[in-house]
């Protein structure tokens, strides 16, 4: 596979879906996810 | 804890990163056994979050891209591996790899592959760093139930990196195989 990802939802969301406390304060939700670039953990 | 990484992973113990654009994906049923990824698998499990994916199928000569949602767009989290390598100038790099498994009904269409998404249940146990059993960790990467996905095509804006925008997302008219030239 060599496909795109998308992670669109607001980091509050993300943050709550993963019961997440610490997260970057630059995150914006991304819609074109490559390999080599940087998806989330 | 959430953190940016890198997709295409470097491992730690390599010289340089030049490998990693070979290893944006592991196959789950082999993952355990490859030097690469064998400590991954069982010290090094991550979920890598997402609210859709794409894939490319080829259809005549060009190729039509497909968007994967689940539960209409809900997010969901794919099974990843992670490591840390550092660069020559000291700064650590961490980077990942998405597992990937056999298709369900509505990927096989288009892929004969599809990322592994980890059902919530399986969270804890996929994040435990003291399950080692990495039978019991590929347990959970059977394909995910096609009753909770669906697919739709999209537009070719994706092709370009750079596009990174809502439009990337938005279903587009299925492209038609170009049509055999008539001469009059």
């Amino acid at each position: 596979m060599c496909g795109r990802n998308r992670l669109s939802p607001r980091k509050q969301i993300l943050a709550e879906r993963f019961d997440a406390t610490t997260f970057g304060d630059d995150w914006e939700p991304r819609y074109n996810i490559a390999p080599l670039r940087s998806p989330s953990q | 804890m959430l953190s940016l990484m890198r997709w295409g992973l470097i491992l730690s113990w390599t010289k340089d990163m030049s490998g990693s654009a070979s290893m944006i994906n592991a196959r789950s049923e082999t993952a355990a056994m490859k030097p690469a990824f064998r400590e991954p698998m069982r010290f090094r499990r991550c979920l890598v979050p997402a609210d859709g994916f794409y894939e490319w199928k080829r259809n005549g000569t060009g190729k039509q891209l497909f968007c994967f949602e689940v539960n209409q767009g809900e997010l969901f989290a794919l099974a990843g591996l992670w490591d840390g390598w550092k660069d020559p100038g000291g700064q650590w790099i961490k980077s990942c790899a998405i597992l990937t498994t056999t298709p369900n009904a509505v990927t096989s269409p288009v892929h004969d592959r599809m990322p592994g998404i980890l059902s919530k249940d399986d969270y804890d146990l996929w994040l435990d760093p003291g399950m080692t059993n990495v039978d019991s960790i590929s347990e959970l990467l059977k394909p995910f139930d096609a009753r909770m996905m669906r697919v739709y095509p999209v537009s070719s804006w994706i092709n370009q990196v750079q596009n990174d925008d809502e439009e990337c997302a938005r279903p587009a008219p299925q492209d038609q195989p170009p049509q055999p030239q008539l001469f009059s």
